[in-house]
């Protein structure tokens, strides 16, 4: 029984405030700007995006030169810091920077350019940063429900068009459907080990030989409220409609760097306090993996609209991810590092593939369907060659990162005795070539039908971003050892 | 004598009338309700493991959720009520532009 | 087993809140629906209490069933969609729905239902971390027991392992080291003794025992390596101490014993008179407890106790219990010491011995001091996000149900 003696053990002394210095930035540029935003006049939202950039480069620099290298807790062992959290937090930072850049144009043009939408924004980027360094089941819980809040307001802000109530409805039901189930295995692993902390939950059931009957159903609970949060199938009906439905900037940065956020936490608690369940979790992602890649690839055949074809196929990529984490769970070292190389390239590729449609896009037009990017080969060349080389790459050709991305996965799995996957692996990113290559050729050897209104002012920013996610994709294809390097620091430190 | 098992029992037949309300119904309001429900399930389950353990901590937790779960709610009624705006319904089923 | 009000309370709850919740689900109108809601949160809210979550039983009433139904009920009038025209009630998704309801339901409910079967709701320290006790009081120059339970010391199954704890005496800061022996080569219980001497004198830190004088406190602070949480165990330094077990079972003889050097009066043995009270059934017994020698200052006695459902009389040297009843032992040399146990009947297996200092704990436990300790120490970060995470849903709500955006700029 705690008593007022005890409380000294417990409050936080300096140290624990340096460790967090990336996620008080964040929340001290979200508190920034939202006391700016009342002295700009109201369509000045081109600052408030310019603060917001400088924010996450702040956060992202100190969690990657200044506390890289730590390993420590923090608040209580609330908080894990290390490489492995710090890499996630810099991931986090540069995904929503893109973000930024392509939302600052979009959300003028959409006519909801407001503050807020950059506040609400940053507040995302600091649930994914609790859930990446969560080292206890109440902070996963708790980022998890940052993220989730923020994403349902941003994916209904523009309450103007109708798709966007219904896409944030949709997610918020479902959403809060899944919080439900991971509460409930949350209350079934605390009941049965008697903690809340992920070592501790870890040494218990290592401790104990086994699982009883109810610490697996809470574990299966659990996995069911992550599958959700990372659109694995068949917890996955929520992605194609919210993807399509949100503003397209925020599509962009769901289906990467949540989804980054969502694999981060999902791959912690199954190395630090599942370790002894490895049995049973296995067997479950393992055909979690193969019908996500199948379902995602079938249904991204079909359809018409990119937004939503780009959906299904980050419903497949998080089946790839999920394979490097059965390999990681079975001892193979490259299975962890092509996790967090992967989630690097899949970011940069989406986040610029939505980064073109958003600059694309034109206000209450429908341009987001495969046959109005016939001929923008040569209407809008320098967006047409960006879009083709993050399609190119998303489809895992070489030379670019997503191909390295795919091969380090399938070696993996390979190399940890998982052949059977690595070959459905491979066939599924076969067949994703043709839907990728579908919108290639619509863009190059289709004949324009009628003239398609198109945005006409080129946003530097829009296209600095996307200017930024090419480079990466090219950098990560020539130069990939150095970038699994990079993973490979942040597993060694961390789990 | 009533012991945790009678607690936890009656918190997973809740917690499943929750799930079967939010499979069933279309009514948003109705499904959103159906959701709390569930959490509030969920808390009697924390509670009395809590009781169970005699650690505190499961108790701090239900706090935590009661606070989200309010914040989940203002979030959802003013979607709903942004939605009902512009279609005069809160059916889901109704609300299908995309295919569900 | 007879029925307690207990029982009746919980069953009551129970179904009123299973009743209610259907009523959530079933009702065609969603304001009889919300109204449904709120009687399950308040059956709910008295269940909380029946666990001793007092203040979670008040925040349910006030947030769950105050505001945020409040919330809900305004939403519904407001859209007018009590009556949701046109949902179809019977329908294959409606039967699936309700089908995989039942299955969870069964599933789930009989799987912890039997895991948990039979165990009491109330803690029993078998599970969970590290568990640190101490004798609870002391007369100066006694010695206090001091015991540890954790598997994590037992580093080596084949040897008796010892751990080290650092108990303090308060107000003078006097530093001992205890060392603590395990019991067996792999029990994970480790004991030892923490000696004092009756001193007025401050002591040196580290000379083997503590110098104290009534009044005094020694306290350790002992750290769960796993998971940074502390234990703590306290010892008073009292002028009069009253020991008694923390369970007997009837028939058996109830041995009390009194410390108190003040009542060694003569160079003889004294003697010093107790009495127990059955609390339940209101029996009085008065002890007369005998010095164990000359001037050592310690008195013992043994009271019989019978089985037995009736009350006996009072002072007829037997006490009349039966399992479950609790016996008080009352020394009263002027200071109104006194200390409670409760008695256990062997043949009820369930009513299985309440542990050493579980009278005393579970009145602390729940209760809105441990639960703001907890809140605000050890749980301030969430609780910090937490903040967060309101002031984001209350701007993405504002601006989601804002009547109006600005005109685009296209």
């Amino acid at each position: 029984m705690p008593s007022l003696s005890d409380i000294q053990f417990y409050l936080p002394v300096s140290m624990d405030f340096v460790m967090i210095i990336p996620q008080l930035a964040i929340l001290a540029f979200m508190l920034g700007i939202l006391l700016l935003d009342l002295l700009f006049s109201d369509d000045e939202t081109r600052s408030t995006a310019a603060i917001a950039v400088l924010g996450l480069a702040c956060a992202g620099f100190y969690s990657l030169r200044v506390l890289w290298g730590s390993s420590s807790y923090a608040f209580n062992h609330l908080l894990l810091i290390d490489n492995y959290g710090l890499f996630f937090n810099a991931l986090f930072c540069g995904g929503a920077i893109l973000a930024v850049l392509i939302s600052a144009r979009y959300i003028e043009r959409e006519g909801m350019a407001l503050g807020e939408y950059y506040v609400i924004l940053l507040g995302a980027v600091l649930g994914m940063m609790i859930m990446a360094s969560a080292g206890s089941l109440i902070t996963v819980f708790v980022g998890i429900e940052t993220l989730s809040i923020s994403l349902y307001a941003l994916a209904g802000f523009n309450r103007e068009k109708p798709v966007s109530g219904e896409a944030a409805i949709k997610y918020l039901l479902l959403g809060s459907f899944a919080t439900g189930f991971l509460l409930y295995g949350i209350a079934l692993i605390y009941g049965t080990t008697g903690s809340f902390d992920i070592i501790t939950i870890g040494d218990h059931i290592k401790a104990h030989g086994g699982p009883d009957k109810v610490m697996l159903l809470g574990a299966v609970l659990i996995l069911i409220g992550f599958s959700f949060k990372a659109s694995l199938a068949p917890f996955h009906m929520w992605a194609p409609d919210v993807y399509q439905g949100a503003p397209t900037p925020i599509a962009g940065f769901m289906s990467t760097a949540a989804k980054a956020a969502a694999f981060a936490v999902l791959f912690r608690v199954l190395s630090i306090a599942m370790p002894g369940l490895h049995k049973h979790w296995h067997a479950l992602l393992y055909v979690i993996a193969i019908i996500t890649m199948i379902i995602g690839n079938l249904s991204a055949l079909g359809q018409g609209n990119i937004k939503r074809m780009l959906a299904y196929s980050s419903i497949a990529h998080a089946g790839y991810l999920v394979i490097a984490i059965l390999a990681a769970g079975r001892g193979e070292a490259l299975g962890a590092q092509s996790i967090l190389f992967y989630l690097i390239a899949y970011t940069l590729m989406n986040m610029g593939a939505f980064g073109v449609l958003s600059a694309l896009a034109r206000r209450n037009q429908n341009n987001e369907t495969v046959d109005s990017f016939a001929g923008i080969g040569y209407r809008h060349p320098a967006y047409a060659a960006a879009m083709t080389l993050f399609l190119v790459s998303l489809a895992g050709v070489p030379p670019t990162a997503g191909f390295f991305g795919k091969f380090y996965i399938f070696l993996s799995a390979v190399r940890a005795d998982m052949i059977p996957l690595a070959i459905i692996g491979v066939l599924n990113a076969v067949v994703s070539v043709f839907y990728y290559l579908r919108v290639v050729v619509a863009m190059y050897m289709q004949e324009p039908g009628e003239e398609i209104e198109r945005d006409k002012i080129l946003w530097w920013p829009a296209a600095l971003a996307i200017g930024i996610s090419a480079a990466g994709i090219i950098a990560m294809g020539l130069l990939p050892g150095r970038f699994i390097n990079l993973a490979a620091s942040a597993i060694l430190s961390g789990i | 004598m009533i012991g945790v098992s009678h607690y936890l029992a009656l918190s997973a037949i809740l917690f499943s009338i929750g799930v079967a309300g939010v499979l069933t119904r279309r009514n948003a309001l109705i499904i959103f309700m159906s959701i709390e429900l569930m959490l509030n399930a969920v808390n009697l389950s924390f509670i009395a493991f809590s009781r169970h353990l005699g650690d505190v901590d499961g108790q701090v937790f239900v706090l935590f959720v009661m606070a989200v779960a309010a914040a989940e709610v203002a979030v959802g009624l003013a979607i709903i009520i942004s939605i009902y705006r512009k279609r005069g319904t809160a059916n889901i089923d109704k609300v299908n532009i995309m295919k569900w | 087993m007879d029925i307690s009000l207990m029982q009746i309370i919980f069953w009551a709850l129970a179904a009123c809140a299973v009743v209610a919740a259907l009523g959530v689900v079933l009702s065609r109108n969603a304001i009889y629906s919300a109204l449904c809601l709120v009687g399950t949160m308040f059956c709910l809210a008295g269940l909380f209490v029946l666990l001793n979550a007092q203040f979670l039983a008040a925040a349910q009433v006030i947030v769950y069933a105050g505001a945020v139904m409040v919330l809900f009920l305004f939403a519904i009038m407001l859209l007018q969609a009590g009556q949701a025209p046109g949902e179809e009630r019977f329908t294959v998704q409606a039967l699936l729905g309700w089908l995989f309801g039942i299955i969870l339901a069964v599933q789930i409910g009989a799987l912890v239902f039997v895991a948990f079967k039979g165990q009491s709701a109330a803690h029993t320290s078998k599970t969970g971390g590290p568990v640190l006790s101490a004798s609870q009081a002391i007369v100066p120059g006694a010695s206090a027991t001091v015991t540890l339970k954790d598997s994590y010391k037992n580093a080596d199954s084949k040897v008796k392992d010892t751990v080290e704890i650092e108990f303090i005496a308060g107000p003078t800061n006097e530093a001992e080291t205890i060392t603590l022996t395990e019991t067996g080569p792999d029990t994970a219980v480790f004991a030892g003794t923490a000696a004092t001497l009756a001193d007025a004198l401050p002591g040196k830190p580290e000379d083997g025992a503590f110098h104290v004088q009534p009044g005094y406190k020694i306290t350790a602070n002992y750290e769960d390596t796993r998971t940074g949480n502390y234990r703590t165990a306290v010892i008073r330094v009292r002028d009069h101490v009253i020991e008694m077990p923390a369970a007997v079972t009837p028939d058996a003889d109830l041995n009390v014993s009194v410390s108190s050097h003040a009542a060694n009066t003569g160079p003889a043995a004294d003697t010093v008179k107790i009495v127990v009270t059955n609390k339940p059934s209101g029996e009085r017994e008065a002890v007369v407890l005998t010095e164990t020698g000359p001037a050592t200052g310690v008195f013992t006695g043994a009271l019989k106790t019978k089985h037995g459902t009736v009350p006996g009389r009072n002072n007829d040297g037997v006490m009349i219990a039966r399992g479950g009843d609790t016996l008080t032992a009352l020394y009263q040399p002027g200071d109104g010491d006194k200390i409670e146990a409760a008695l256990t009947d062997g043949e009820l297996g369930e009513d299985e011995q309440i542990p050493e200092a579980a009278a005393s704990a579970e009145v602390a436990f729940g209760n809105t001091e441990s639960v703001a300790l907890a809140l605000f120490a050890k749980y301030l970060y969430p609780f910090e996000a937490i903040a967060v995470l309101l002031l984001i849903a209350m701007i993405g709500a504002v601006l989601i149900a804002k009547k109006k955006l600005k005109k685009a700029n296209d």
